[in-house]
């Protein structure tokens, strides 16, 4: 009849909706694990150079004096314009790095804390210091 | 269009095709995660060995002495403490056997059919007057 929408017409946009709706739900889900992926890979692999850095530092300490130096890279992050800071704890009780990193999820508000840890060969002898840092600070390991 | 029909073939095929391209999207990317994952554990299998196998080979604490005061790099002494390397390893919940002609074995859990990786280095057994061995530092996840 003239004027009237079709039945037709009415389902394909209603159908068309809800397949939209369902892509941007999964797209987006998707994009929220590759970030999460991408941020533990990074603080993995932080962790992994840190802890080496850390576990070589072992063969100096029967230097008179030795002086290392790592810097630690920030983190890239899909949406962000620079590097971002991660939180790295050392304890050297336990000989544990904590690596950590709060994602923000963009559709929800939310932030979701990404965290890796990693053991190293205690450096007796060495001083390790700051025990607390960021990604994009330094960490000096020293023997005096 | 019959009477009475809701669908059209049309429709059904295309949302066959929709229904089968986010499938395609979803399976993409949950084996991407998995090649990312299998990735970071051999990078870590990697890492452990290769920081295990050094020290042991170059660390104060497991190297022959000189006489001196100083070790010598890649001479091992059989007798020495390996604790500390071993500790490294079972802390970071890593399965282990380090092997080499001249030192007891270093073994920790039953490797089975996990993935592992391996790195040998060439060195001396307690002094450097005798023949080279391999010692051969395997990792696996425990």
């Amino acid at each position: 009849m003239r004027g009237q929408i079709s039945l037709d017409f009415l389902l394909a946009i209603t159908v068309a909706l809800i397949a939209t709706g369902a892509i941007l739900a999964v797209s987006g889900q998707i994009s929220q694990t590759q970030a999460q992926a991408s941020a533990r890979q990074q603080l993995d692999g932080i962790g992994n150079s840190l802890g080496a850095v850390i576990s070589y530092s072992a063969l100096l300490n029967e230097a008179d004096s030795a002086s290392i130096e790592f810097d630690i890279p920030g983190l890239l992050i899909a949406g962000e314009a620079v590097p971002q800071p991660c939180t790295i704890i050392i304890n050297t009780d336990n000989n544990t790095i904590d690596l950590s990193y709060d994602i923000i999820d963009t559709e929800t508000g939310l932030s979701e804390n990404v965290s890796v840890a990693k053991h190293f060969v205690n450096p007796v002898g060495m001083s390790i210091l700051p025990t607390s840092a960021e990604c994009g600070g330094s960490i000096q390991i020293t023997k005096s | 269009m019959q009477k009475g029909q809701i669908f059209s073939l049309d429709f059904l095929i295309s949302m066959a095709v929709v229904m089968a391209a986010i499938g395609l999207v979803i399976q993409t990317a949950e084996v991407s995660a998995y090649n990312a994952k299998e990735t970071r554990i051999q990078g870590e299998l990697w890492n452990v060995a290769e920081t295990a196998a050094d020290l042991i080979a170059a660390s104060n604490e497991t190297t022959c002495s000189n006489g001196g005061g100083g070790h010598l790099m890649n001479c091992v002494d059989a007798t020495a403490d390996f604790s500390k390397i071993t500790g490294f390893l079972e802390d970071a919940g890593y399965g282990y056997s380090i092997t080499a002609t001249g030192i007891n074995p270093l073994l920790n859990g039953n490797q089975g059919s996990n993935d592992y990786y391996e790195t040998v280095r060439t060195v001396f057994i307690n002094n450097m007057s005798g023949s080279t061995v391999d010692l051969k530092v395997r990792a696996w996840k425990a």
